[in-house]
């Protein structure tokens, strides 16, 4: 006679799972965070940057870091093993993709599971700093007589919210100031490549059209590729503020409250972004653009690229099809190329339990050997821009790249970039992404209506109130 | 004199004793113990995010900070001081108005075919299934490929037969229409033609005899047995149609990222927008509350209307005395 499960079983089987359950939830429950005493509406100048402790210990334990997933996360499986047996600290590193990246890092803030030290981007730095989310550094570099000097100043300009200093610079770049060529390409049109810079935006149109090659009415290869992809609003912004910026321009007002974009100097370099693409038809349209800058190029339907420091990891996706050299752009009727400094920060959580570890892990990440690693000087696939330090910029290792030394003096002149006031730049990426779209596209003409637009799209975000 | 109790007045209150004895207590603690797990796993993963997402929608919330009541400021902006709110509402509709339509067709169309008995039928069942299958995230990268302008396979067919083929999804014009065909191609053949498939099974034979003795061509057939008597098959596949087109996402958020320039810009895609680019929690949450009251608006819509046009077969017409049987 089969054996038939009581009700008395079955019910206590429910029980007892339920009660496993339960524990294991339980085990794994966040501590709900405290809240801070500002209220995210209200401005955080009143508010006293939360400090380090001065007391606290950096040996033993544990500390958990967030990174991006790719070459970052590769390059810190050399440098960690070592940290931990110097100081004791063990590191977990738990990297997400990019795209996802402050979505999980903000979800695992708002439960209070966050790690203590995590890689932040020049947009988010200030609305954490805004937040009280992450620490001040000030009193640590003072207790500990760090040396700054060696990061470029527009890089820890970058990394202070309001006199404070928030955040190490761990990268930075100077925007999409170079000009990448295919060797073979420019060769068989006839054309020398300056080795330092470009003179003048005529030569680039000049060079773009011999460059271009047609049959049967489609296009084989285009001359030009501005520094612009489909999908990222980001790359748009950048690639518009370094124009305007030649052109004498900027995005914002210096408070970030008001826009810039119906200025003369803004609506000329626009105009001019839309003249390579539509009137003198040597850069690639909008209708061709793909999710990766290098895309085209390691195609070879493109022979000049505009890009930023990223792109010196090109060789390594080639193939070696084709060799790929650099020089800078021209400057613009400003007499200037423009700069941007974009940097990287690594922050501190404000509740770790650690920070003296943290911090330690801090100047680790952003120290000269982890600098050079990230920019393939030390060899293996790199991301190509490397640390914000002088010295790594002017490490022999780096500077061996071919690709880098054109971007040593623009690093070093970099502009600080202006954010808006209510710290709501992806919100404006978006915008001008979306609303500057029909311009690549050859639907719409960039006469002054359309800039009147443009300044209103981005103006209602300014007015929004602080994220 | 005491009062007896009649039996039917006696069967509510025994009926009350019955519930309320410890026997019927233990039995009903038990059947809501076996159904604890749903239960819980509803309060916690359905209930409680509604009800919480329901308070966030009257907060500032930027996961950062606690969250900041702040009344009805986020349903104000949503209808004063969000332009996008508009856009994307308009894309919506614009998209519901013709991906619904087309849907409906295509999918009692692919039924139709089915039902045909021809040769190969089995297999056809299978080939036109097999999208609405496929991830969603595959058919979207194969189908910007092929609607790329200028190396894409349907440029260049359309080329052999000397038809300039448009800019697909990198045009402001035909963004729309290149996501309509990329999700027709994944929802024509799928739970929606099976659904056709049964309603049209179920329809009496009978009747198309009897329509074809009467003189009935193919076109009259189907306009005058097959659409009224499969019309709540169309009108369960038109509800859920309507509602999944409103809830359009996946197609414009790995495709187009709601371009260009907004032209696929959707109203679920704006509030993802809000939520996890601009970490607007509360905003974010407000757009959700206010879906959900169109969706309920209009699908209530459709339920009244649906007096004038769907026909069930069970009920019995007004003033007819019906047959009760002997």
């Amino acid at each position: 006679m089969p054996k038939t499960t009581t009700r008395r079983a079955m019910l206590g089987l429910l029980g007892a799972s339920a009660a496993g359950l339960v524990a294991a939830c339980t085990g794994a429950a966040p501590q709900a965070p405290s809240a801070p005493a500002s209220s995210s509406s209200s401005s955080a100048a009143g508010q006293p940057a939360q400090q380090a402790p001065a007391s606290g210990t950096s040996g033993g334990g544990e500390l958990r870091l967030h990174v991006r997933t790719g070459a970052e996360a590769d390059t810190l499986g050399d440098v960690l093993p070592k940290f931990t047996q110097d100081t004791g600290i063990s590191v977990k590193v738990e990297s997400f993709p990019t795209a996802d990246y402050f979505t999980k890092l903000q979800t695992l803030i708002a439960g209070g599971t966050a790690g203590d030290v995590w890689w932040c981007a020049y947009r988010n730095t200030p609305r954490f700093a805004n937040s009280n989310v992450i620490l001040a550094l000030d009193d640590l570099v003072k207790a500990d007589t760090f040396d700054l000097s060696q990061y470029y100043p527009a890089a820890l300009a970058a990394s202070k919210y309001q006199g404070a200093l928030y955040a190490l610079p761990f990268k930075i770049h100077p925007g999409p100031v170079a000009l990448y060529y295919n060797v073979q390409q420019v060769q068989e049109a006839g054309i020398t490549m300056p080795d330092k810079q470009v003179p003048s935006w005529d030569d680039v149109v000049k060079m773009a059209g011999q460059l271009k090659r047609e049959s049967g009415g489609r296009v084989d290869r285009y001359g030009l590729y501005e520094a612009m992809t489909s999908d990222s609003s980001t790359n748009t912004l950048q690639a518009v503020t370094m124009f305007v910026r030649s052109w004498g321009g900027e995005i914002y007002s210096e408070d970030g409250k008001q826009t810039l974009f119906n200025d003369q100097p803004a609506k000329d370099a626009i105009r001019f972004m839309s003249d390579l693409i539509n009137r003198f038809k040597v850069a690639v349209p909008a209708q061709e653009w793909t999710q990766q800058f290098e895309d085209l190029m390691i195609a070879q339907r493109v022979s000049l690229l505009q890009a930023s420091s990223s792109t010196k990891s090109i060789p390594t996706k080639t193939g070696g099809k084709f060799e790929v050299r650099n020089t800078l752009l021209p400057p613009g009727p400003a007499g200037k190329v423009g700069t941007q400094a974009i940097t990287d920060d690594i922050v501190i959580n404000a509740k770790t339990a650690n920070p003296q570890g943290a911090w330690a892990l801090a100047k680790l990440l952003c120290g000269q050997d982890v600098g050079v690693r990230l920019g393939g000087g030390t060899g293996g696939i790199a991301s190509g821009t490397c640390g914000a330090r002088k010295d790594v910029f002017s490490d022999a290792r780096i500077m061996a790249n071919p690709l880098h030394p054109v971007f040593l003096q623009p690093v070093q002149d970099a502009v600080p970039l202006r954010l808006p006031a209510n710290l709501r730049e992806e919100e404006v990426a978006t915008a001008v992404h979306q609303t500057l779209m029909p311009i690549w596209l050859g639907e719409r003409q960039p006469d002054d209506g359309f800039f009147s637009e443009l300044s209103s799209a981005v103006q209602a975000v300014l007015d929004r109130p602080i994220a | 004199m005491s009062k007896t109790l009649t039996r039917p007045e006696a069967a509510p209150l025994a009926a009350r004793r019955a519930r309320s004895s410890p026997l019927a207590r233990r039995r009903a603690l038990e059947g809501y113990l076996y159904i604890s797990p749903f239960l819980i796993g509803f309060a916690v993963f359905t209930a409680y995010p509604l009800l919480a997402s329901l308070y966030l929608s009257f907060t500032n919330f930027n996961l950062l900070s606690p969250p900041v009541w702040v009344g009805t400021d986020n349903y104000a902006r949503a209808f004063g001081g969000d332009s996008l709110f508009w856009t994307s509402l308009g894309r919506t509709i614009q998209y519901a108005l013709l991906i619904v339509p087309l849907g409906i067709i295509a999918s009692l169309g692919a039924a139709l075919l089915l039902t045909r008995n021809l040769p190969g039928t089995s297999v056809f069942r299978t080939f036109f299934f097999l999208p609405s299958i496929t991830p969603i995230i595959a058919s979207v990268l194969i189908w910007l490929w092929i609607l790329q302008p200028s190396i894409g396979v349907l440029n260049y067919l359309l080329g052999l037969v000397r038809i300039p083929g448009p800019p697909w999804v990198q045009s402001t014009a035909w963004a729309i229409p290149s996501l309509i065909l990329l999700s027709l191609w994944n929802t024509a053949g799928g739970s929606r033609m099976v659904v056709f498939l049964a309603g049209l099974q179920a329809v009496p034979t009978e009747l198309y005899d009897a329509a074809k003795i009467d003189g009935a061509n193919a076109w009259q057939r189907f306009r005058n047995v097959t659409v009224p008597l499969i019309s709540p098959t169309i009108f369960f596949n038109v509800v859920v149609s309507i509602i999944g087109a409103l809830s359009v996402f996946s197609v414009a958020y790995i495709g187009t990222q709601g371009g260009p320039a907004y032209a696929t810009y959707f109203y679920v895609y704006h509030l993802y927008t809000n939520a996890f680019q601009y970490s607007l929690m509360g905003y974010a949450s407000a757009l959700a509350w206010l879906f959900l009251i169109v969706v309920l608006v209009l699908t209530a819509l459709q339920f009244r209307l649906q007096r004038r046009w769907v026909y069930y077969a069970a009920e019995a017409p007004a003033g007819d005395g019906g047959s009760d049987g002997v």
